[in-house]
């Protein structure tokens, strides 16, 4: 086994070589993941909006449970997700198991509950006054929506960076629906899984650089972002 | 104009031909269904009144003003604006019954971006209207050489100007002006009794309530009284 410093070394090699195998896994992880993250946007906000300005029935239910859902384990998602698509299974005919978009639905049902819970946050947090005075200076309900999200701004891009980081990172979900294909379904992190039991620990190294790399930018544009929310509150 | 509206309404013949602005029956309203803030059987306010609702502090002016703006939901009773149907879902119906916080609120960004705000919201017509007279109201309210300043550096002053401007561009139906004045300087004060006179001379309706006499108040010809739950008009 070579040491940690030459494994290391050897994973810088690869991924400023340009490793096709290695960029091949990263552009796979950043796909699903960009595109379960934007489906998953819209709809969500819209739930956290309503969770956050209506009065209904069931509301505080709903909130627990968006809440719980944030605790779930991605495997127990991804138990979940492929017994509904598995052949034998009521979503059996759709034929999703094991592809991109079976990853990018596990990916939605992680990141919705978070998404939900950070925007209902973000929104029980902006001044009342926003939204009323929207409404009353005669606002189409959508330009009203529109408006309010621009005074929360930082906190709904801190709940995207977040929900982002928790997608790109999950493993259970990735390897049970998308089944670690080369090419096709084999993400960062069911790589470096695969690659560590090979004993192939360099590119394991250099994509969990990728992820180190990725979580450190996000971060301090969360911190940026907190930053500059703060000085504007003042 | 005060005392024009004062012979107005003075005569008898013309209250019962009056039409009504908005009326209020059986309104009753209380904090976590225990303390009863009001309880109002029946009040009218009628076209032509321009109203002062005096209280002291805690009384539910703002309330009261918020519930017939529709921005807080009625607990037991009607309120009703018979001459025009508010509705915030039909294009017709927005924008028509306006009410303005005490502390007014300010977008995020300049105050053109304030004022854009009601200039989108408008329909066409209003809206090519409300452009052109823009520079007049921006006069009025002395805010012209502050059109590219972020609306968060803004005076007290120069807030509720511009919050009073939005109202003024929209020429809503109906007014409600929670305390207008309050902790303003006289030079604002007098700014925003121009801009309120001359949307009461194009025909809105307004209500505002404030617990001391101010210019503002001067305008009104007409005064509701909230004292131990009970209205007065």
């Amino acid at each position: 086994m070579a040491s940690l410093t030459e494994t290391f070394v050897h994973a810088l090699e690869l991924l400023i070589s340009g490793d096709e195998k290695l960029w091949t896994i990263i552009g796979v992880s950043f796909r699903v993941s960009f595109q379960a993250l934007i489906t998953a946007a819209i709809p969500a906000t819209l739930i956290g909006f309503v969770l956050a300005y209506w009065r209904f029935p069931g509301r505080w239910f709903l909130l627990s449970m968006t809440h719980t859902l944030m605790a779930v384990p991605t495997v127990v998602v991804g138990l979940i997700l492929f017994m509904l698509l598995s052949r034998s299974g009521p979503l059996g005919d759709w034929r999703l198991l094991f592809t991109q978009d079976a990853m990018i639905i596990g990916q939605i049902l992680l990141c919705l509950p978070l998404l939900v819970s950070m925007t209902h946050t973000a929104f029980q947090s902006a001044d009342k006054r926003a939204w009323e005075t929207a409404r009353m200076l005669g606002g189409h309900p959508l330009r009203c929506l529109w408006v309010l999200m621009h005074e929360v701004r930082y906190a709904l891009i801190a709940s995207l960076v977040a929900a982002f980081a928790r997608i790109i990172a999950e493993v259970g979900c990735a390897m049970m629906v998308g089944g670690n294909i080369l090419n096709y379904t084999r993400n960062i992190t069911t790589a470096i899984a695969l690659e560590t039991l090979k004993g192939e620990y360099a590119q394991g190294i250099a994509l969990g650089l990728v992820l180190f790399l990725l979580a450190m930018v996000l971060n301090l544009g969360m911190a940026l972002l907190r930053g500059r929310g703060q000085l504007r509150n003042r | 104009m005060t005392s024009e509206l004062n012979l107005e309404l003075s005569d008898p013949k013309n209250r019962v031909e009056m039409t009504a602005v908005a009326h209020i029956q059986g309104l009753k309203h209380a904090w976590n269904h225990e303390r009863v803030l009001f309880d109002i059987a029946d009040a009218t306010w009628f076209k032509g009144q321009v109203v002062w609702l005096k209280g002291e502090n805690g009384t539910g002016k703002s309330t009261l003003m918020r519930l017939m703006a529709g921005l807080e939901g009625v607990q037991q009773g009607r309120v009703s604006f018979p001459e025009h149907k508010a509705s915030w879902f039909r294009a017709k119906g927005r924008g028509q019954v306006c009410y303005l916080h005490q502390t007014p609120y300010l977008f995020a960004g300049t105050v053109q971006r304030n004022i854009d705000f009601v200039l989108k919201s408008l329909p066409r017509v209003k809206r090519s209207q409300a452009i052109k007279c823009l520079e007049s109201g921006l006069d009025m309210a002395s805010l012209t050489h502050l059109l590219e300043q972020d609306a968060s550096t803004l005076s007290g002053g120069e807030r509720q100007r511009l919050a009073l401007l939005r109202a003024w561009l929209l020429r809503p139906r109906v007014l409600f002006m929670d305390e207008p004045a309050a902790n303003l300087d006289q030079k604002s004060v007098t700014l925003m009794k121009r801009m309120v006179l001359n949307l009461l001379q194009q025909g809105t309706d307004i209500m505002l309530s404030s617990h001391q006499d101010c210019d503002l108040t001067s305008l009104c010809n007409h005064s509701w009284l909230i004292e131990n739950g009970l209205l007065y008009a």
